[in-house]
């Protein structure tokens, strides 16, 4: 029981990471087209690293600490979801090309897009998922029911809060000490390389 | 076979081999890069600081992309292979999740963290950041190897069939064997980049000392990886798949053999020829080895997909070796849902494989940028 209280504390915790780090990522993006836009995603820099890593986790935390939760939800959430990563994936791809290939406002649509859709991809998944708690299609969070064996549990509990830990720590650091700094790989200006 | 759950694990395939290009691309290049600006924050040499950043331009491109093809991969697992009974799962969840959790997690943080402090932190505070992203990716091929080895030899399970023992989950010789023939092959797939970058400036005669740190780097990798690769490789005939497929024959033992003679290949030219060469830095000179370094960047690339197509179609076909058939472990949603999203995955699988080839080789062809962009010297305070 501990370790299920403790997964489904972290599953909430890396949901709430999601929701926060990600996406005040995930505005900024969406606001790149501006003609501010340019100069935020230079002071984002290589922050959407950071933020994204939350989602990972929580997809690989809730699978592998609810992994029956997790193919009952699959039907549920499915096109909400692919439409999120989808929309990541082309996020991503203007993130890391736009500075290498010329930086210019077309790679800011590029981004704003990938966002917009990402955004609304996962406000859909988090309705569609709720909607599936609210008809008992998937257990509920923190139940028992879809969760892992005891064993999994206990291996989980005892390592995945070290990992999170260290990068929350790691995480904390970097925005105090380095947030809104220019990073030369990811300046978004036209003769960027 | 079902149409269907042919295109899916087509679709599989080919997401996951594309993937695996990225995967073994960087676990291949953190280390050398670890390497060089170690090796520049102790001596202050110049040219390794510049060496540095070349190789970290390619190493990040690989990096970048490589999330994206990983995505795709992610989304298809998930779409297409959640089928049967999830206690099935739970050996196969656990890995993964560690990986996502503590792995992956701290390397995207921690590279993101060196990218960020250049010019701010100092050298061997920045070296240390790669030695932990360098650390967390091989910890990170560890726990994915670990969930694959379980799909072909699934040990730890108790009576009920639920996971009850996590030391044989972590010892199971079908990933510990895998984890070195691909250990092997990255150190190969990073040493034949570091070579080619090299390689490229010689031809150019452009800055000849970071040509020549590069070139050693990259061949002594490929010389070292190649003897873990066979001996790992010809390890894992006995422990693979215990009571599984031994025998491939047609277009699949082709595959085999034919990546069995390009790793005895590699390592026989790489301890005969390459390493010879580098007495007195003679390979500088030697312009066809030059020209055939640049040339064969993709032979090892497209060696370890003929390693994980074979051990993939060696299991079948089971999704878990004698615990779950491949057929039960797909949930497929109707062709005409499931083939448009799996065309469009595989479409960005290679979009992003082919655009990260281009871009790796912008940068080995072109001359290095004009000022450091990841290894600027640190703003005295």
């Amino acid at each position: 029981m501990i370790a299920l209280g403790t997964l489904t504390a972290l599953s909430v915790l890396l949901g709430l990471g999601t929701l926060v780090v990600e996406g005040v990522v995930i505005a900024r993006c969406v606001r790149a087209a501006t003609p501010t836009g340019g100069v935020a995603l230079t002071r984002l820099g290589a922050g959407f690293l950071a933020s994204e890593v939350w989602t990972i986790a929580l997809l690989g935390t809730t699978h592998g600490a609810f992994p029956g939760a997790w193919h009952a939800a699959v039907p549920w959430i499915a096109a909400p979801l692919t439409l999120a990563v989808a929309g990541w994936m082309l996020r991503d791809v203007g993130l890391w090309l736009g500075p290498r290939l010329g930086a210019g406002r077309g790679w800011r649509w590029i981004v704003a897009a990938g966002a917009t859709v990402q955004g609304l991809g996962l406000v859909a998944a988090l309705a569609a998922l709720c909607l599936a708690w609210i008809t008992g299609d998937v257990p509920a969070p923190g139940s028992a029911m879809g969760a892992a064996s005891e064993t999994a549990l206990a291996m989980l509990a005892l390592t995945l809060p070290t990992g999170v830990a260290l990068v929350v720590a790691l995480q904390l650091a970097w925005w105090r000490l380095l947030g809104g700094v220019r990073v030369p790989w990811f300046t978004w200006h036209a003769s960027a390389r | 076979m079902d149409a269907l759950l042919a295109f899916a694990r087509l679709e599989f395939a080919v997401s996951a081999s594309l993937h695996f290009l990225f995967v073994a691309t960087t676990l291949g290049l953190v280390l050398p890069l670890a390497l060089l600006a170690t090796m520049h924050a102790v001596t202050g040499r110049e040219h390794l600081a510049r060496a540095t950043d070349h190789l970290g331009r390619l190493y990040l491109i690989g990096y970048g992309l490589g999330i994206v093809s990983g995505i795709a991969v992610e989304v298809q697992l998930g779409l297409n292979w959640s089928g049967g009974d999830a206690s099935a799962y739970d050996a196969f969840g656990v890995p993964i999740a560690m990986e996502t959790a503590i792995a992956f997690f701290l390397e995207s943080t921690l590279l993101g963290l060196w990218i960020t402090s250049a010019g701010r932190a100092p050298h061997w505070l920045r070296a240390c950041m790669l030695w932990a992203v360098a650390a967390t990716a091989v910890a990170s091929a560890g726990f994915i190897i670990a969930a694959n080895g379980f799909m072909h030899s699934p040990v730890g399970l108790g009576d009920d069939g639920a996971l009850a023992d996590l030391v044989a989950l972590w010892q199971n010789p079908s990933a510990v064997t895998a984890f070195w023939h691909v250990a092997g092959a990255a150190s190969i797939v990073g040493g034949f980049w570091v070579a080619a970058a090299g390689a490229h400036l010689a031809l150019r005669r452009a800055d000849f000392e970071v040509a020549r740190a590069l070139l050693r780097m990259g061949i002594w990798q490929a010389a070292l990886g190649a003897p873990v690769l066979v001996v790992a490789g010809f390890w894992q005939f006995s422990v693979a798949r215990p009571g599984g497929q031994t025998d491939p024959d047609g277009a699949i033992g082709l595959l085999l053999a034919l990546m069995m003679l390009i790793g005895v290949c590699i390592w026989l030219a790489t301890w005969i020829v390459m390493l010879p060469l580098l007495i007195r830095t003679v390979i500088v000179r030697a312009r066809p080895v030059l020209w055939a370094m640049v040339g064969l960047v993709w032979l090892p690339l497209a060696t370890t997909i003929m390693g994980w197509v074979y051990r993939e179609e060696a299991r079948q076909p089971w999704f878990i070796v004698g615990v779950v058939r491949t057929e039960d472990a797909a949930s497929l949603a109707s062709p005409w849902v499931t083939v448009p999203i799996g065309i469009g995955l595989m479409a960005i699988s290679a979009t992003a494989a082919v655009v990260a080839w281009t871009l790796m080789h912008r940068v080995m062809r072109t001359d290095r940028a004009r000022e450091l962009s990841l290894m600027a010297a640190p703003v005295p305070a």
